[in-house]
């Protein structure tokens, strides 16, 4: 066994002698059969109801957080779980009630072979509706000082001959807030399994038979409490899962599902999943899968799928790198993505939201999400350009009018997202299912895309949005003569004649100015908000004359410009405006850059310079045309100017 | 008051100011060509200049030449501050006069293509004095 078993469950009773149990009859004790250590208890139950119970190691005890596991076996026909078939007696002395755990219609876990079956009660969630009271009130059992633990059964059919027909063993409980076992240790050459786990479970030694965890099939693996991978105090594990699929199982009361995958700071600690299903079968509770436990080294998984489970995989102390890649989450709820850096080709299926802090999704899908109306399928506040993380995305509307991506308050002012393909969602701006949220207020975000397939639509709580379909990369790069990078540098690139799409040095019809708002009437402009221009030919508020503008666009024939809040409201003079492709500062590359559609090749001049700050250099020269598919990448070399 | 242009009328119009100017006495000031070339030089790369045409260039000096500060001819004019005073350009060569805007202001320039003002002391040898005007020695 490569893997070790950490037990954390408590026997409350091991059921190897008939001391200290009390029933509606005598239990005898068999030693020819058993499910844990040397013996069970057995009666003969007669188309009637039986019980049995006995006080619990360390009673009175506090179970108000506690979830027990108890084992029967059956040579007489069960009546219903509703009439109490297969039922846990807690009481404290003066109130004891059986709660059905299972029943002719409803089958318990981990049968083994020879025909035992494990039944569950968590004592907090115990309905008292159910109960079958046996002394005082069930509502009234005070589950913080328990004192009597067992079985209560009913049989619908009578004995035959007159022997012991119904036959229990050792009781165990755990503790919601840890976990009922914990798989630790292992090495790259003989990993920890699953294996590990219900190989000891399975067994029928002492301590034994937890009704944790049974491998039903080659491979899969019926769970029905919490389980821990890895290691939590200090040292190395290393967990392998392949080609396996863990059921969690639909365990009636149980409100503390949970699978968690751990480390710590000073071992080195591994898990690997390939290939593995994380299945849920319950009914109507979630488990939780948590990938975040302080300290994993490693964590990857590869074609694995997820089904029905809450995934956490957001830490602050886990090392970066982990993988979740060509995978699958279905009907998980809403998934922060956390420490996983790789989480490429994945597809989620109705899930909640899924939150990016920074990871690569190129190639997954998220259809169909469950998020509500006006919240986001995919959210994303990192204050990195996401440029590269969601290439090739999918994602689909679902029942609800949501978008498709968030971009939180600190997402950056630039983005772009390349082949994108939105499916179902809001041909209309400021819809509660427009394609993209902006939550920035304040301030002019510009989202770049690329290939992208749907409607390119937004809703924003305040911030200015320019949404820049198809861009191509305008970068002048400057450097010294021998190569090296010129940082800070000034670069101003414009159109160079009237070729291309912008404007060069066309005239404007007039220019009038309210306050600091200065409106520009120009014929067929053709730019758009953000865009950059010069002004010359003003020949009354000169000031306006070569400086550089950005402008909103206010109509085919308009745009507006910021300015000074004198001289003239009506400028005199032939003005002419023209286009300006790049107007920046470089930086510690010597690059500086921006991307815009052109819809043709726009020729373009410009020049460096940097001459206020040493290194004093001279002008460089940019020469060249914008290519409507390759944009411009042009390099000016500065000789100095000490 | 720093330099500055008026880029209402054609060609621009720099203006040098009086305070940009060292006062040697009276009414007498002067500056260097390589103080002028730092006026011009600081004047071109911020935010509202970038999109002008350069205003100058400038040959370093070498051992047997004093460098040269040229204003941009086709776009620009230079004046100084209006007044009655003189200005001296020293240490160096400009185009000044090609490009001044004739005003009260007297413009002297000490350009002199080719040749070095060279500190002599009645000590120098023949040398010394080779080496200090043409960079060379005398074999």
């Amino acid at each position: 066994m490569p893997g070790t078993i950490v037990n954390n469950m408590t026997a409350l009773q091991e059921a190897d002698a008939t001391t200290g149990w009390t029933g509606l009859t005598t239990p005898s004790l068999y030693t020819a059969f058993f499910r844990e250590s040397t013996g069970c208890l057995g009666v003969k139950l007669n188309a009637a109801a039986g019980w049995a119970y006995a006080a619990p190691a360390g009673s009175p005890l506090n179970m108000a957080n506690m979830t027990i596991h108890g084992w029967n076996l059956f040579y007489v026909g069960r009546d219903t779980y509703a009439n109490g078939g297969m039922s846990l007696i807690v009481g404290d002395g003066t109130n004891r009630a059986g709660f059905p755990c299972a029943g002719s219609d409803v089958a318990g876990y981990h049968a083994t072979p020879d025909g035992w079956s494990c039944v569950i009660l968590s004592v907090p969630d115990k309905v008292d509706g159910e109960a079958i009271t046996l002394a005082g009130t069930a509502a009234s059992i005070n589950d913080a000082a328990v004192t009597q633990i067992g079985y209560y059964f009913a049989a619908s059919t009578s004995a035959v001959g007159n022997v012991d027909n119904t036959f229990w063993d050792i009781v165990w409980a755990y503790t919601h807030t840890g976990y009922a076992v914990e798989i630790t240790a292992g090495t790259d050459v003989s990993p920890a399994g699953f294996t590990d786990l219900s190989d000891y479970d399975s067994s029928t030694a002492t301590l034994r038979g937890l009704g944790v965890m049974s491998e039903v099939a080659a491979g899969v693996f019926s769970n029905t409490a919490p389980v821990q991978v890895g290691d939590d105090g200090t040292g190395t594990s290393y967990f392998v899962a392949t080609n396996e699929e863990i059921i969690f199982e639909d365990v009636g009361h149980l409100n503390n599902h949970k699978f968690t995958v751990v480390g710590n700071a000073t071992g080195t600690n591994t898990a690997y999943f390939t290939s593995f299903t994380f299945r849920n079968v319950h009914s109507t509770l979630t488990p939780t899968l948590n990938f975040n436990g302080g300290n994993i080294d490693v964590l990857e998984f590869d074609g694995c799928a997820i089904i029905g489970c809450a995934v956490n995989f957001s830490s602050t102390t886990d090392a970066t790198g982990h993988k979740y890649v060509n995978g699958t989450f279905t009907n998980c709820g809403a998934i922060d993505m956390g420490s996983i850096a790789d989480a490429t080709a994945n597809l989620f299926t109705s899930c909640g939201a899924v939150t990016s802090q920074g990871c690569d999704m190129t190639d997954s899908s998220i259809l169909t999400s469950t998020v509500a109306a006006n919240a986001s399928a995919l959210i994303y506040n990192e204050t990195a350009d996401p440029d590269g993380e969601f290439d090739g995305m999918t994602f689909s509307k679902g029942t609800n009018a949501h978008h498709a991506i968030e971009f939180g308050l600190s997402s950056p002012l630039t983005m772009t997202l390349r082949n994108v393909t939105c499916t179902g969602f809001n041909a209309a701006d400021t819809q509660n299912d427009s394609t993209f949220h902006f939550k920035r207020t304040t301030g002019t975000v510009t989202l770049n895309l690329v290939g992208f397939t749907g409607n390119y639509t937004y809703r924003t709580d305040g911030a200015t949005i320019i949404l820049v379909v198809d861009p191509v990369t305008v970068k002048a790069t400057a450097t010294l003569k021998d190569g090296t990078p010129v940082a800070s540098a000034r670069v101003y690139l414009r159109a160079s004649d009237g070729t291309g799409p912008f404007p060069f040095e066309e005239t404007v019809t007039s220019i009038t100015r309210a306050t600091t708002t200065a409106t520009v009437t120009h014929a067929s402009h053709g730019m758009a908000t953000g865009d950059k221009i010069v002004l010359e030919g003003i020949t009354d508020k000169t000031e306006d004359n070569y400086l550089v503008k950005t402008i909103t666009v206010t109509g085919v024939n308009t745009y507006t410009y910021t300015t000074t809040d004198s001289g003239s409201t009506a400028y005199t003079g032939t003005i002419k405006s023209t286009f300006v492709a790049l107007f920046d500062t470089t930086d510690v590359n010597g690059e500086a850059s921006v991307s815009r559609v052109y819809s043709s090749a726009q020729p373009v001049t410009g020049w460096t310079r940097k001459s206020s700050a040493t290194p004093f250099l001279q002008e460089g020269v940019l020469n060249g045309t914008v290519s409507s598919t390759l944009g411009f990448n042009g390099t000016a070399v500065m000789l100095g100017d000490e | 008051m720093s330099l500055s242009v008026d880029y209402s009328v054609t060609p621009f119009v720099i203006t040098i100011p009086k305070s940009d100017l060292t006062l040697i006495t009276g009414d007498k000031y002067q500056m260097t060509v390589d103080e002028y070339w730092y006026l011009l030089r600081d004047y071109t790369d911020n935010e509202g200049t970038m999109a002008q045409p350069i205003l100058y260039s400038r040959i370093p000096a070498t051992s047997s030449t004093p460098s040269i500060t040229n204003i941009n001819e086709a776009y620009y004019v230079l004046r100084f501050e209006p007044g009655l005073y003189s200005v001296r350009i020293i240490n160096g060569n400009t185009n000044i006069r090609d490009v001044e805007v004739i005003n009260t202001v007297s413009v002297h320039t000490d350009s002199t293509t080719g040749f070095n003002t060279v500190e002599i002391a009645a000590t120098h040898t023949v040398e010394e004095i080779a080496t200090g005007v043409w960079g060379m020695t005398i074999a």
